[in-house]
């Protein structure tokens, strides 16, 4: 997927009195799409009783005003304000429901690609039952909540006398608790999605950071949030624009509502002003770059062990820039502490690769030796045969004598010397989730006393992570044969986008190398962590970090991150229930590394704010081959 | 802007929403197209008030670019509308034609109620953007904007008497007494029934307000002594849209609603119906008393303009 070279930016209108002219006008000022009305703002139904409810009338434009492609491609309708299914009053809430209904079907009819439903207030219970009895039936639209990012009664004017007393921190006054009501109602649908409108006052980074974690599919900015500036054109202040640019990472689709408060400059300068900021973002590097299209896309972990790789994806990871630099790095200084200056002429220093793939760390390792001018002799030991013909085409072009090719699993291999130095790159995204430990313990026969293991050390962390997205993307992982809860109990790797990570990583498990045995590589841990704000959890993000040698890291643990490294996306462990959380409390979770004799996984449960079942209890889900 | 043959309509849209007499007894009446192809709307000028709607025998008419929702006479040439692009609109009436003297737009929603002050000077909007504007025709220009109510604002009214003073009510529940002197001019008034839809001023009395509300009731508020709100009265079945007293008889007000009638509550000696008429066949959205005579005219979503005449005698029998 490429980087879309313009922001998608529609125009949000209230009043269509003829909807040809309205749609061109949109289009020439640059916009690419037109949120409208379906049906006319004020056109209120009767369905109860009286002698209104036998009006006849169509209630809605005829859908040959547009070409059926127009329709499908660039409206998206917006359902009426008055509707009021949630009403107390038990006449106003039958016919809203009656005419929400014959909105949404009408929107259907039209094959709209979005309907936009207003959310005002908590009170959304049966406008959530509308819509998902709605999105279980036969629509294929999207259902996007318009909600403010902070409620109107919080921006009002200090005018009033006697006001009602509004306490902001209510739940029922806030509109994420809004959305949630309905979304929780709504099983998390999948269709539904947020139109996010910016306010003039935005919230605390922490609010905004909860939006992040949801399905914004669209973001409102209404002409009144603009600034003129020195030449008399529109523009957001700092915040907005900052707000719009975190937006922009997520792909949402910018709407400008509201009437032309430039009107010399044309109502194209909105539409402008948020191309010129998508233009403005500094490019894409490093990880990003390497990221793109891959966001929030489940990927099942790598299996190296079990399953062979395939030359596209040794070529992938070789062209890291980060990873090599610091192996040679860290051999460099291995190799620099064994081997005192005045023994360097005598002695030569045995470097074992093991798991050599098509030899990026024999090549790092020479490379060091070099540096160091230290001798060497460089086992390159590799268990997949394909891979191994690289391996021998490059000792015979290039490396020679300097390295011995082997053919083998490490943990069979009868070598013919003990190891001074053992060097690999067995870590997964859970650092030892591609079994790492027990590789290396098969590892221990040839390896001396004082064995240098190049890593010595890894850990692997985790953090509570809210995502509307994932949590979907996991709901569709439907396979015929496997159990339909399968799926939540397996671990997927994924570069993670529209998340929000609910409080910084605790470390889980760390291993060191060489293990002084008896080994044990199963693990048991449970970590608490703290929640600032409330929220829905829909699993675990992982990370690691890992020790090659002294104090040469390497990192994907967000805060110590080693910048460029594309290697490692993050692992995410879902939950099948997304569990709700409230501000100031706390979450813990259990996590086990379980060992058999011929495979390896993890279980995982909470026991705060309740306790869950036991995820993937035996491997019955997910295992990992040794 | 444009000669008047010009925009000339044609056709009257279905949809009346509002009509207001002149102080010579004509009428003006305004519709909106809200089915059909185009959402235009229309104003209509009438010098004989029995002759509305005919669309033949209007002494003006002028097609506007979108659905009118509410009317008000600043003087006896000089109108103020509401409409739904969110401008407010100025016309006035030249030798039988309609001229429109300016549009302002700062809402950015429909524009549901205006209202002229007591002295001819400005103009209040009502949006369901939520605000409340002041627009001062002289300079033509908005010289307020009040950011108080939280959902659509329904409806309001100046007060008759005092220059600064108005009141509006809207979908989030309240009804606010304003007073523009004042440092903090909102006061919210208690207001015992449900979601107001309409409200208006009793003449004679300063302080006197009927509110109506989405359930069909009818409240009279003393907005100084809010605290004891007065008798609330179930006078329709679905929402009041609209609320006039009779300036003839002060003691008569008027009620339209969304349950396709119009009814009239005399106030005194007690609270009580006194007629309902089941003329129309939709919504009743616009109501005006004649100022000679108790006779009081209405319009509807049926295309109706019916005329009822309310005799105090007569009426007791109905």
């Amino acid at each position: 997927m490429a980087a879309q070279q313009h922001v998608s930016c529609g125009r949000c209108l209230s009043c269509v009195p003829d909807i040809s002219n309205s749609m061109q006008l949109a289009s020439y000022a640059g916009f690419d799409f037109v949120a409208m009305p379906i049906v006319h703002p004020r056109f209120q139904r009767e369905f109860v009783e009286g002698k209104a409810k036998d009006r006849v009338a169509a209630f809605a434009r005829s859908d040959l005003l547009l070409p059926s492609q127009d329709w499908s491609a660039l409206v998206v309708g917006k359902l009426s304000e008055w509707l009021q299914v949630d009403a107390e009053n038990t006449v106003v809430r039958q016919n809203s429901q009656v005419a929400l209904m014959q909105e949404l079907n009408y929107a259907a009819h039209l094959s709209l690609p979005a309907v936009l439903v207003p959310l005002n207030n908590i009170n959304c219970v049966n406008l959530a039952r509308c819509l998902y009895s709605h999105m279980q039936g036969h629509s294929n639209h999207q259902v996007w909540i318009h909600v403010p990012i902070q409620a109107p009664g919080t921006m009002v004017d200090d005018v009033v006398e006697n006001p009602v007393s509004f306490d902001e921190t209510s739940k029922d006054n806030e509109p994420w608790h809004w959305w949630n009501t309905l979304r929780r109602a709504c099983n998390h649908h999948k269709r539904l999605g947020i139109a996010l409108e910016a306010t003039l006052d935005l919230p605390s980074q922490d609010v905004i950071d909860r939006w992040m974690g949801e399905p914004v599919k669209c973001a409102i900015f209404s002409t009144s949030l603009f600034l003129t500036n020195k030449k008399g054109f529109p523009v957001l202040s700092k915040a907005h624009q900052s707000l719009v640019v975190q937006l922009f990472r997520l792909d949402v689709q910018m709407m400008i509502k509201g009437t032309n408060r430039h009107p010399d400059k044309g109502i194209k300068a909105y539409q402008q002003y948020m191309e010129h900021l998508y233009q403005s973002q500094p490019p894409l590097g490093g990880v990003d770059a390497f990221a793109k299209g891959y966001e929030d896309y489940l990927q099942c972990p790598l299996q190296p062990l079990s399953d062979n790789l395939e030359s596209q994806t040794y070529e992938i990871f070789e062209k890291d820039p980060v990873k090599y630099t610091r192996y040679q790095e860290a051999v460099y200084k291995a190799l620099m502490d064994k081997v005192p200056e005045a023994q360097k002429a005598s002695t030569k220093t045995i470097i074992m690769v093991l798991g050599a793939g098509r030899g990026p760390l024999v090549t790092a390792s020479l490379k060091a030796a070099e540096q160091a001018e230290r001798s060497v002799h460089v086992y390159a030991v590799e268990k997949n045969p394909n891979a191994a013909v690289t391996l021998f085409t490059l000792k015979e072009d290039k490396w020679g004598d300097l390295v011995t090719v082997v053919l083998t699993d490490m943990r069979e291999w009868e070598a013919p010397v003990k190891a001074d130095i053992i060097v690999s790159e067995l870590l997964g995204s859970f650092g030892d989730n591609e079994l790492s430990p027990e590789c290396l313990d098969g590892a221990q026969p040839f390896l001396k006393d004082d064995c240098i293991s190049i890593p010595c050390k890894y850990t692997s962390y985790l953090s509570p992570l809210m995502s509307h997205k994932l949590y979907n993307e996991v709901k569709l992982c439907k396979e015929k044969d496997k159990n339909p809860e399968a799926h939540f109990e397996t671990p997927y790797v994924v570069r993670l986008q529209n998340v929000s990570v609910l409080d910084k990583p605790q470390s889980v498990f760390t291993f060191t190398h060489p293990a002084k045995p008896p080994t044990d590589n199963q693990r048991y841990k449970h970590l608490t962590f703290d929640i600032k704000e409330d929220a829905e959890l829909h699993g675990f993000a992982g990370y690691f970090d890992t020790v090659l040698y002294g104090d040469i890291m390497l990192s994907t643990e967000p805060s110590t991150y080693s910048e460029g490294m594309f290697s490692w996306f993050p692992i995410f462990f879902p939950l099948k229930t997304p569990i709700h959380l409230n501000a100031n409390s706390k979450v813990t979770v259990h996590f086990w590394r379980n060992v058999k004799s011929r495979n390896v996984w993890y279980e995982w449960s909470l026991t705060e704010p309740v306790a869950t079942p036991i995820h993937n209890i035996n491997g019955q889900s997910y295992t990992i081959s040794l | 802007m444009t000669s008047p043959d010009h925009n000339e309509p044609g056709a009257m849209e279905t949809y009346l929403e509002a009509i207001q007499h002149n102080r010579d007894g004509s009428v003006i009446l305004a519709a909106s197209g809200l089915t059909g192809r185009l959402w235009t709307g229309s104003l209509w000028y009438y010098e004989d008030s029995t002759s509305a709607p005919d669309v033949n025998r209007c002494s003006a008419g002028v097609r506007t670019e979108a659905g009118i929702t509410d009317v008000e006479w600043i003087d006896e040439n000089r109108l103020a509308i509401g409409s739904d692009t969110g401008a407010i609109e100025i016309w006035q009436l030249e030798s039988n034609a309609f001229r429109n003297l300016f549009y302002l737009y700062e809402h950015d929603s429909a524009v549901n109620s205006v209202s002229v002050n007591s002295n001819k000077t400005r103009v209040i909007s009502g949006s369901s953007d939520r605000l409340i504007k002041l627009w001062d025709l002289a300079t033509q220009r908005s010289i307020g904007t009040l950011n108080v109510h939280t959902a659509k604002v329904e409806q309001l009214a100046c007060s008759p008497n005092e220059l600064e003073v108005f009141v509006s009510c809207s979908q989030d529940g309240s009804v606010m007494l304003w007073d523009m002197r004042k440092a903090k001019p909102a006061q919210r008034l208690s207001c015992p029934s449900g979601l107001p839809t309409s409200v208006v001023w009793k003449p004679g009395e300063s302080y006197v307000i009927a509110v109506g509300d989405e359930s069909g009731s009818i409240t009279l508020l003393d907005a100084r002594s809010h605290q004891n709100a007065a008798i609330v009265t179930s006078a329709h079945t679905r929402a009041v849209h609209r609320l006039a007293f009779s300036t003839k008889s002060p003691l008569l007000l008027a009620s339209v609603s969304d349950d396709c009638t119009a009814a009239v509550t005399e106030l005194q000696p007690e609270l009580k119906q006194i007629y309902r008429s089941y003329a129309h066949n939709d919504f009743v959205h616009g109501l005006s008393w004649d100022s000679q005579s108790n006779k009081l005219l209405t319009c509807g979503w049926d295309r109706q303009v019916i005329s009822h005449d309310i005799n105090i005698a007569t009426s007791m029998a109905v």
